[in-house]
């Protein structure tokens, strides 16, 4: 875009921008499409305006301060109990914080298991066979006092 | 004369130091201000007053801020409208809500209910413009949007403006002219999207 059109655009809005604004429009064709763009954004915006003779919008009705006055006396209420209330920025924090208490709790676990040895195949193996064949032999003997006792 | 020093400044000063009166004055002053502005904006006469109500709440929690760098029914002026614009943004997410909990027969029937009059094909387009504007000012900054509502919507000039928001007449201008240009993107990439308007 041009400096003139970008300098006298409010102007123009106005209805007074120069000649040269306008020369410029006729001659550069990448401004003008801007320009006319710009424009009609412009003046959608003119749709928010309340109506001119002002019958349109509401009045504030007679009790209207009252109400303000209740509203801000409520707010100010749960402002101050706010302090002391739960809300739900407790609940997040409180779940934030089991989070991460099981975390730590889950990771100490695996590690105390790893550290107190054992936990390799082979040693289990082992463990598991001496119990086995020392629970075998103390069968077999308690099965003879049982048979010479029948006898 | 600093705006501080005029009547209305040493209103407001009175109303920063808690004096019930002055805030009371200044609600008088601008509450029919407001409303107009509200109506101009959201078009719901029912929720004008629940909206001016919740402008002036903040106004008064707000008050202690106030900086005098402008007057104060510019400042009030740039809550109303943000004000608006969290209310349209509320309306717009409980519609949806309201949309999607329809049963399929319900919404059948709405499809299916009688043809619009002239009159409310009339409305509708009003309507739907509204709508249009509205969503392109959401994606604008809060000041752009502000400067816009100023000039195009109270009519107040740039001169006014640079007065007002103590601001260089050539810095408005630009200002307002990035605005617009933001404004014209926004409308091209809403065009682009589905069903957007």
């Amino acid at each position: 875009m041009h400096d003139i059109v970008f300098r006298e655009f409010e102007d123009h809005l106005n209805g007074n921008a120069s000649a040269a604004f306008h020369d410029h429009l006729r001659t550069c064709e990448s401004c003008r499409g801007e320009v006319e763009g710009i424009t009609g954004i412009t003046s959608l915006l003119h749709e928010l305006a309340p109506a001119a003779d002002g019958n349109d919008a509401p009045q504030p009705s007679p009790a209207f301060y009252a109400a303000l006055a209740n509203r801000i006396v409520e707010t100010e209420a749960s402002r101050s109990w706010g302090l002391f209330s739960i809300g739900d920025l407790f609940f997040r924090r409180v779940a934030f914080a089991s989070l991460i208490l099981l975390a730590c709790l889950g990771s100490f676990l695996v590690t105390r298991e790893a550290s107190e040895g054992g936990a390799d195949a082979a040693s289990i193996m082992a463990q598991h066979d001496a119990i086995s064949s020392h629970s075998d032999s103390a069968d077999r003997e308690r099965l003879l006092v049982t048979l010479a006792e029948y006898r | 004369m600093d705006y501080e020093d005029t009547p209305e400044g040493a209103l407001v000063r009175r109303a920063q130091e808690g004096d019930e009166a002055a805030f009371r004055e200044v609600v008088t002053r601008y509450q029919s201000k407001v409303f107009s502005i509200i109506h101009g904006i959201v078009r719901q006469r029912n929720d004008v007053e629940d909206i001016a109500q919740q402008v002036f709440a903040k106004v008064y929690f707000s008050l202690r801020n106030f900086d005098f760098r402008s007057s104060l029914i510019t400042w009030i002026y740039k809550i109303t409208v943000n004000e608006c614009f969290d209310y349209l943004r509320k309306k717009k997410v409980r519609k949806l809500v309201y949309e999607s909990d329809m049963s399929e027969d319900e919404s059948r029937r709405v499809e299916n209910s009688e043809p619009p009059t002239d009159r409310s094909v009339r409305t509708d387009t009003t309507l739907a413009r509204r709508d249009y504007i509205v969503k392109l000012l959401d994606r604008v900054s809060d000041e752009e949007k502000q400067l816009l509502m100023l000039k195009e919507v109270e009519g107040y000039s740039v001169e006014e403006l640079a007065s007002m928001l103590k601001m260089n007449e050539n810095t408005i201008k630009v200002k307002l002219f990035r605005a617009r240009q933001k404004l014209v993107k926004a409308a091209q990439r809403l065009d682009r999207l589905p069903a957007a308007v």
